[in-house]
């Protein structure tokens, strides 16, 4: 665990640790220090005292036996009791102390007794401590004397046979200690047993008490060699033991130990204020000086708390701390620093149009940048940040798959699903992530880049179904081709057939009928083409807005009562090169459609728009171009489209009634496509269909009035057929002449080519295939003109592989018949050639 | 280095928590102790008895407290002296009461003893008094408690032992005026159990320094066959040597009064044969003796008499009564017909409170007082 301090309390406690350490080292040392020097003091007064005590006493005894030796010489050199009485009881007054002189013979029975005393003569005393301890000693007792019961020390003399004994009075022994106690000092004398016998409290010897009895200090009495402690009723003393040979006793001499020690005392509690000044100087230091070393290192912290809060406009400030200084600069060019990068970071993510979003791996959405916001139809950030990464996927499974590559890998890249919008809808996302990890790899968050490919998406669809269409308008086209080379050999011998049996009703019934099978046949290869892209169209300049109104004039009363169609025009004329049976083909088409999705009745809405369409957009789609397009809605309130047949519905042959053909949106989108435009589809089921088609935009041209010159129409009689179809060549070659043409025929355009001297003034007209073997009809049309310029060229063919080839011909003014035709269709391109010449 | 500094004062904290936490639990605050008062003369008049007791208690309680006190509370002896002053005994009596003293041991004398009675009745403090012997305190259904047989017991065995075995013709008692409680309690049951044709005689000693010369020689004149001293231990020892100087065969007795240690050393050979009454022999044959005698010795420097062992004994009945649970209030209640453990043997304490011991006759012999037994030569 680390402990944590502010500057303040760390500068504080410092300075108190270290005045604690100084006050109790000093307090140590100085303890240590008086404990010895006062000790080594005091046993030095002790011992004095003692050995003064000492002194006293010896000459105490001294005194004593002064009056002892006296008193002898009064007994011995006097004869009269009386007068050894008074000169006894004279010495007597000068040795106040001694109270009784006793004579004892050797047995131990007084022989005499001063102040004389009647009942004590003979008395022995024999068995008492007083008698068995004479000599021993120069003073003892104390010893309580049998007559009078009191109690005396006892000092003797032995002589001729004699003792002589005097008892002295107890409070003149203890004078000397009650004087030591007046000084200051306490002191007792006590026996080996603890008995004490003289005490500066003279109460505790009269009591008899024993100075066990007031400490377990004084349960072994000895000497001691320097002063000790002793505890006494809880009080301390000093006190020093010496043994007092003359007495057999021992002597405490002490004092109370604060008294002992007072100088040491008061020196602690100095100490002890010094130290509450030390803690009080410290903490007044301790905020001064953290105050003032806290300034540059606040001013620092409120930088980088502004650097924290993103605050990066921040100038260094100057203190009195060269250091500081230097920190707080560096702090500065490193808060500018970061603002820099964050700056480049933030139009980093701010700038891109994906959008760029930052979450956990618990789903928790960290970030997410102004695109992201606009992708996912957001306008509040915060709405978006309460979410979870999980509320996006439109398949929850997605999320899963996800989370599972992204652990694998620690990245994903190009995952493609459906998000979810804001309102419900999705969108196709491609997304792809990383996760940011710290040092040590622990997963910080992920990054994400999500791109609404939705378009992409949709045009690549588009793109799959105009391959389909390309590879079936292949095969719908080779089919075409032969279909409408055998058409015209039927046609045309049916023709001959009603030509050559006019008056034959039956015939002529069976004919009509070959020929409304072959108008059919016709039809249905026409629209075959059409969506396989193999028909031939006429474009023209039109205001999609005129072509729109006059084409929702002629629909509009095949509606029903129950649908209503609305339209709304653009504000001004928008021009597009449309071939307008083609057009009117498509609004037909879808207008079909619609109605039949409303059988309850509902709304058809026709819009009309200008839309931009950019370059990686329009690289999406095949053959289309950047620029200005017509965008016409057409919507419905239908039933919709479900989503799962919803990319198949411009698919040819592709129906959900039971008696449609399946060309209907396949014809609409070819249409469309053959237009150089695209088609788009938004639909919901029980909602409604909305089809976005969008044609590019034409400049605007002047048409060109050409006025028609009256002028006799050149007759044409000599038509040269080059068809390398033997079966058509000869079908067509027929039907022309039983209509009165001079007819020639030949089926190889080289060979034409080779022979054209020989054919140059025999025709009038060339009736050419286009798709022939060793040469296209069109190229043999550019030969032969170079020969004869003013040629007459009228193609026919089945279909065309390459329509741009075929409109180029036509803008050339040529004209073109499509198989299988009948003399009129024929005799009308005929007149058109003659015409435009 | 901040992080080390934190580091250390963390762990000084720590460690300084932890001994404080620890002394904090393990250290059981002091229990109070349980204070006993004793009352008795120190100073003035005849301390000796006093002192006895008191180095007895002492040295019991001091014993005590060395094994752990009692249920873990040390013993407090608070010592107060009478000074021979019935006031003083009375002001210490009330004092121990103030003090919360659970009883109160002494006095030593039966005149001390009555002149607190009252205040013991009316404030019910127990007293266990040592050496109180005079028989008006036996049988009294109070809070007063003896350990010493009574005088009218002491005095029966004497008088029976002196009837028996001596079989005086003529008798002179001895009788110390200064304790006549004590003095007529004993002669009278004494001479109660003497032979109706023994012929008394009383001879009073009524001042603090008689004329022992004279006493001794109207004792003489008299021509005994037996003297009883009824008189303390300084008045008993004197008279016994005045007498004995006189007529070295006169057969003596002390009343208990007398028999203690001090009487033996002031007397010396003078009082061998001298008889007295008592409850325990002093003889190197009580072995329980011996050894209690040795011990308080060593520890007080002197021989112990019954004093001593009586105020030893006041404890141990204290104590016992506290281990059977007693506390201030109920004290009496559970040293009432209750025995303990004394220092010689086991004493039992019946419903007055009085100790029932054993008395019998007892000589002095060398330094010691013996239990006279039916064969002893006497």
């Amino acid at each position: 665990m680390r402990v944590r301090f502010n500057f303040k309390t760390f500068t504080f406690l410092l300075l108190l640790a270290f005045a604690m350490f100084l006050l109790i080292s000093v307090n140590l040392s100085i303890f240590i220090f008086s404990k010895v020097f006062i000790t080594s003091e005091k046993q030095r007064e002790y011992s004095l005292i003692v050995e003064t005590f000492h002194q006293n006493f010896n000459r105490l005894i001294g005194q004593n036996e002064n009056f002892l030796f006296k008193a002898i010489q009064i007994i011995v050199t006097n004869k009269e009791k009386r007068e050894i009485e008074r000169q006894i009881a004279s010495l007597f007054e000068l040795y106040p102390s001694v109270k009784y002189l006793l004579i004892l013979n050797k047995e131990g029975y007084i022989e005499d007794i001063y102040p004389f005393r009647k009942e004590a003569i003979n008395i022995y005393l024999g068995n008492t401590s007083m008698y068995r301890n004479l000599g021993k000693y120069s003073l003892y007792g104390p010893h309580i004397f049998l007559f009078d019961r009191n109690v005396y020390y006892v000092q003797s003399l032995f002589f001729s046979n004699r003792f002589y004994v005097i008892l002295l009075d107890v409070p003149d022994f203890n004078s000397f200690l009650k004087k030591l106690r007046e000084r200051g000092y306490l002191s007792f004398v006590v026996e080996p047993s603890g008995r004490i016998i003289a005490h500066y409290d003279e109460r505790l010897v009269l009591e008899g008490d024993n100075i066990k009895m007031f400490s377990d200090n004084f349960s072994q009495i000895e000497e001691t060699r320097i002063p000790k402690e002793f505890t006494i009723n809880g009080e301390k003393y000093l006190f020093i033991c010496k043994f007092l040979p003359l007495l057999n006793n021992f002597i405490f001499v002490g004092n109370e130990y604060s008294q002992a020690f007072a100088g040491f005392n008061i020196f602690r509690s100095q100490m002890l204020w010094l130290f509450l000044i030390t803690v009080i100087v410290s903490l007044v230091i301790s905020i001064a000086v953290s105050n003032f070393m806290q300034k540059p290192v606040r001013v620092l912290t409120k930088m980088i708390e502004n650097i924290r809060q993103h605050r990066y406009r921040i100038e260094p400030e100057k203190t009195n701390f060269v250091e500081f200084n230097d920190l707080s600069e560096n702090l500065s060019e490193m808060a500018k620093t970061i603002s820099d990068r964050e700056e480049k970071i933030s139009k980093i993510f701010e700038a891109s149009r994906d959008a760029i979003i930052l979450s956990t791996l618990q789903g928790d959405i960290l970030d997410i940048n102004s695109a992201g916001l606009k992708i996912f139809g957001y306008t509040d950030k915060s709405e978006f940040l309460k979410k979870k990464a999980s509320d996006f996927y439109y398949n929850p499974e997605d999320r899963e798959k996800f989370l599972n590559e992204l652990l694998k890998k620690g990245f994903v890249e190009n995952f493609e699903g459906k998000a979810k919008r804001a309102d419900g809808t999705y969108f196709y996302a491609l997304m792809s992530s990383s996760m940011a990890r710290d040092e040590e790899g622990k997963p910080l968050f992920i990054v994400s880049f999500v791109k609404d490919v939705t378009d992409r998406v949709r045009m690549q669809e588009q793109l799959f179904q105009a391959q389909k269409m390309e590879s079936i308008g292949r095969l719908a086209g080779s089919i075409a081709h032969d279909l409408n080379n055998m058409l015209t050999v039927i046609s045309s011998n049916n023709q001959l057939i009603q030509m050559y049996s006019k008056d034959n009703v039956r015939v002529l019934k069976y004919t009509e009928g070959i020929s409304n099978a072959i108008e059919k046949t016709k039809d249905f290869i026409r629209k075959l083409l059409t969506f396989s892209k193999r028909q031939v169209f006429e474009f023209k300049q039109y205001d999609i807005n005129e072509v729109v109104r006059e084409e929702v004039k002629l629909l509009k009363p095949t509606l029903r009562e129950n649908i209503t169609l609305t339209v709304e025009f653009y504000s001004e004329p928008l021009y597009v090169s449309i071939d307008r049976t083609q057009f009117t083909q498509i609004l037909l088409n879808l207008l079909v459609n619609s109605i039949e999705a409303m059988p309850e009745g509902g709304s058809i809405k026709i819009g009309i728009e200008k839309k931009r369409i950019e370059r990686d957009v329009a690289n999406l789609y095949p053959n289309i171009r950047e620029g200005d397009f017509v965008c016409l809605n057409f919507s419905d309130t239908g039933k919709g489209i479900p989503e799962d047949i919803r990319n198949r519905i411009f698919d040819p042959f592709f129906t959900t009634k039971e008696d449609g053909t399946g060309l209907g949106l396949s014809t609409v989108h070819s249409i469309v496509q053959q237009h150089k435009g695209f088609i788009n589809v938004y639909s919901e089921v029980g909602v409604g269909t909305t089809f976005k088609i969008y044609l590019p935009m034409a400049e605007r041209q002047e048409e060109k009035v050409e006025l028609k010159e009256e002028s006799q129409i050149p007759i044409i009689k000599r038509i040269l057929i080059i068809e390398d179809n033997e079966e058509v060549r000869v079908a067509v070659e027929e039907l022309l002449k039983s209509y009165g043409f001079e007819v020639y025929s030949i089926s190889n355009p080289l060979e034409l080519i080779e022979q054209f001297e020989k054919y140059r003034d025999k025709f009038d007209l060339c009736l050419s295939d286009i798709i022939m073997p060793k040469m296209s009809g069109l190229e043999l049309y550019k030969r032969l003109r170079q020969i004869k310029p003013d040629i007459k060229f009228l193609f026919m063919t089945g279909y065309a592989n390459n329509v741009e080839q075929v409109n180029e011909l036509i803008k050339e003014g040529l004209r073109l018949l499509s198989k299988p035709f009948n003399i009129k269709e024929f005799l009308e391109k005929v007149r058109e050639i003659l015409e435009s010449k | 280095m901040p992080k080390n500094i934190g580091r250390f004062f963390l762990i000084m904290s720590s460690i300084i928590l932890i001994i404080s936490m620890i002394l904090w639990i393990f250290s059981v605050p002091p229990k109070e102790p349980i204070k006993i008062g004793l009352m008795v003369t120190l100073t003035g008049s005849s301390p000796e008895l006093g002192r006895a007791i008191r180095d007895g208690a002492f040295f019991a309680v001091e014993e005590i407290n060395k094994g752990g006190g009692i249920g873990g509370r040390k013993l407090s002896l608070i010592i107060k002296d009478n000074q021979s002053n019935d006031e003083i005994g009375k002001r210490n009596y009330i004092e121990f009461l103030k003090e919360g003293v659970y009883a109160v041991i002494g006095p030593a004398t039966s005149t001390r003893a009555r002149a607190i009675l009252p205040l013991i009745d009316s404030h019910k403090l127990l007293v266990i008094s040592p050496t109180v012997s005079s028989t008006e305190f036996s049988s009294r259904d109070d809070f007063f408690i003896t350990l010493e047989p009574n005088n009218r017991k002491f005095a029966e065995t004497l008088g029976m032992f002196i009837k028996k075995k001596i079989k005086p013709k003529r008798l002179i008692l001895t009788v110390d005026d200064r304790n006549p409680v004590y003095v007529r309690d004993f002669s009278e049951n004494l001479v109660s159990q003497l032979d109706k044709t023994t012929m008394v005689k009383t001879l009073h000693i009524r001042e603090t320094n008689p004329d022992f010369d004279n006493l001794a020689k109207a004792t003489i004149k008299f021509n005994p066959d037996f003297v009883i001293l009824i008189t303390d231990v300084f008045n008993a020892a004197i008279l016994t040597q005045k007498i004995k100087q006189i007529r070295p065969e006169m057969r003596i007795a002390i009343s208990p009064w007398a028999r203690f240690r001090g009487y033996i050393e002031y007397t010396g050979h003078f009082s061998n044969g001298v008889l007295s009454v008592g409850y325990y022999d002093e003889s190197p044959r009580n072995k329980k003796f011996m050894e209690f005698s040795k011990n308080f010795q060593k520890r007080f420097g002197y021989f112990p008499d019954s004093a001593v062992i009586q105020g030893y004994n006041s404890v141990l009945l204290i104590k016992e009564a506290l281990l059977k649970g007693a506390n201030r209030d109920n004290l009496r209640s559970y040293t009432l017909n209750s025995s303990f453990t004394g220092v010689l043997d086991d004493i039992k304490i019946n419903r007055y409170g009085d100790a029932e011991l054993e008395t019998f006759v007892v000589i002095k012999r060398d330094e010691f007082f013996e239990k006279v037994s039916d064969e002893s030569k006497i």
